[in-house]
């Protein structure tokens, strides 16, 4: 199997698998690109060695995932916040690694982890009032008494 | 860092945590920070569904949470004069059961009066627009200030520009004012119930208009016709058959005939029957997921079997052998299947009271299954498959 070498923002080289890289929708357009496989590193600017191990852990596991269903009705009315186990036990890091793990797959294109991180941080909102969700992510409250309830009567409407 | 906070910089990955929250969430969270505040506002304005609580009549999506207190919205922005900029960020709309009732009269009266404002004054840029359209609750003809509203909405559609993604999803319980109240090529989705009363033939009807099974049949696919960019389409009826009066081969011929020609269609799902559960109407080669609901007769299952078909995702969800007659569970029990024309499947979920050989025929045939589902008394097959299903089932 084909190998190819990525090189981190604080120049740490890895060898993975080409497959596994794959999932990586720009490191596969990349590649599509080139042509062939490339002896050199490439470089991935945004992402630090930590990251971008996670990042290849998750790919590793993935690697054989079907692509999922090219359904064009990626409609938001049925969004389940349901993660399965793997994937719970992948995110149980520190915030900041969560946070740099979503941007990286952002960056990355690689929508399926980027979706997992995504519901990670929707259930740490999930039902938490507005000082506990600022407990959670160390939100500073810059709003004055007035404001915030200003904004939960612009909002009467919203909730149910 | 990487923090919530920072993530206000891509706020493309924001509104999309945002999607998987309730209304609820996201107000708790736009009140946590200055920062935070503008992506929040802009979501909750997002998706603005105007359902009544525990209206049954649609499959709802779980959109429950998404729900707006529409009175409160009424009363903000039309008696208390805030701005409507919000529907700026508006993407869809679902016009439901909110707008139509009649209990709380004024309250409607104010909301459809308000969304009728900022339709016409072009306030709001619309992707997609849900219609329950209320034929059940009001006759057409009696209240037409109701309806007004619907025509503001099809004049809005036909101005849409077309470079611009717009779509109507729309469920109907009658076909004969839709052309009326839509842009019908515009609809990308049609969900279609229909209450039979079977046991009394003399009663039978589906429309307002107390027509024959053949009437019908012609409306229903002269409608058909006019949606040519339809992608879903779902039939939700009674599913005990009583003594439902069998179309004409004629008009049979025009309802295919209509269904093939919905080039675009993907998803075709049945609950209860079309007309008649003896008829199978072949869809059209672009539907890729089929799901069928209800008491399914040995006629029909003839049909299904000798019908090419290729499709990725098969489901048949049958009543149970006890929701069944003695005489519909002994015609089911006589007939076995022995080759189907369904090619393709990766996805094949069986449940209910089947005919015996159906599930051995189509994984013989699909060998690329990966999800499969089975339940149900009669899924198995022949006797010594009957390990073998637990073994599915567990």
């Amino acid at each position: 199997m084909s190998q190819i070498i990525l090189l981190s923002s604080d120049n740490v080289e890895m060898k993975v698998d080409k497959e596994v890289a794959e999932r990586s929708i720009l490191i596969k357009n990349m590649l599509e690109d080139v042509g062939e496989t490339p002896d050199q590193a490439i470089p991935i600017p945004n992402v630090n060695e930590g990251v971008l191990r996670k990042v290849i852990e998750w790919c590793e596991h993935h690697r054989n995932d079907p692509p999922p269903p090219a359904d064009e009705d990626s409609d938001s009315r049925k969004k389940s916040t349901d993660i399965e186990e793997w994937d719970q036990k992948f995110m149980q890091v520190d915030q900041e690694m969560l946070f740099e793990i979503i941007l990286a797959a952002n960056y990355l294109d690689i929508k399926p982890l980027l979706d997992v991180g995504c519901k990670t941080v929707a259930n740490m909102i999930k039902g938490k009032s507005p000082e506990e969700i600022r407990k959670t992510f160390n939100i500073q409250n810059d709003f004055t008494p007035e404001e915030e309830d200003q904004i939960r009567r612009e909002n009467e409407w919203a909730e149910e | 860092m990487a923090s919530l906070i920072a993530l206000t910089r891509v706020p493309e990955i924001l509104l999309d945590i945002l999607s998987y929250l309730s209304n609820n969430d996201v107000v708790s969270l736009q009140s946590t920070c200055k920062a935070l505040s503008p992506v929040c506002h802009k979501r909750l304005w997002s998706v603005l569904i105007f359902q009544l609580n525990g209206d049954p009549w649609y499959p709802n999506h779980g959109i429950d949470s998404l729900k707006v207190r529409y009175h409160k919205l009424t009363e903000l922005l039309k008696y208390r004069g805030a701005d409507t900029s919000g529907f700026f960020h508006t993407k869809v709309i679902w016009f439901g059961s909110a707008l139509f009732e009649s209990r709380h009269f004024i309250r409607a009266e104010g909301l459809r009066s308000l969304l009728r404002d900022v339709l016409n004054k072009n306030k709001v840029d619309l992707q997609c627009a849900i219609v329950s359209f209320p034929s059940h609750r009001f006759d057409v003809n009696n209240t037409p200030e109701k309806f007004e509203i619907l025509d503001d909405l099809k004049r809005y559609s036909r101005a849409r520009p077309s470079n611009q993604k717009f779509e109507i999803k729309v469920q109907a319980e009658t076909v004969n004012s839709l052309s009326k109240y839509f842009c019908l090529d515009l609809i990308t989705e049609f969900v279609f119930r229909v209450n039979y009363k079977p046991y009394e033939t003399r009663n039978y009807s589906w429309t307002v208009a107390f027509g024959s099974v053949d009437e019908n049949v012609t409306e229903f696919a002269a409608v058909l016709n006019m949606m040519p960019n339809l992608k879903t389409f779902t039939w939700i009826s009674n599913k005990h058959v009583g003594k439902a009066p069998v179309p004409s081969e004629k008009s049979s011929e025009d309802l295919q005939k209509a269904f093939g020609g919905l080039k675009h269609l993907k998803k075709m799902e049945v609950d209860g029957y079309i007309f008649h559960p003896s008829l199978f109407l072949v869809p059209p080669e672009s539907v890729k997921s089929l799901k069928f609901c209800g008491n399914i007769k040995s006629s029909w299952w003839e049909n299904f079997a000798s019908s090419p078909l290729n499709i990725t995702s098969l489901t048949f969800d049958a009543l149970a052998a006890h929701c069944l007659s003695y005489r519909d569970i002994e015609e089911l029990l006589e007939y076995r299947v022995k080759e189907v024309g369904v090619r393709g499947l990766k996805t094949l979920w069986l449940s209910g009271h089947l005919p015996s050989g159906l599930r051995a025929c189509i994984l013989e045939k699909n060998p690329e299954v990966i999800s499969r589902k089975f339940s149900g008394k009669y899924a198995y097959d022949i006797e010594g498959e009957r390990t073998e299903f637990r073994v599915y089932m567990w």
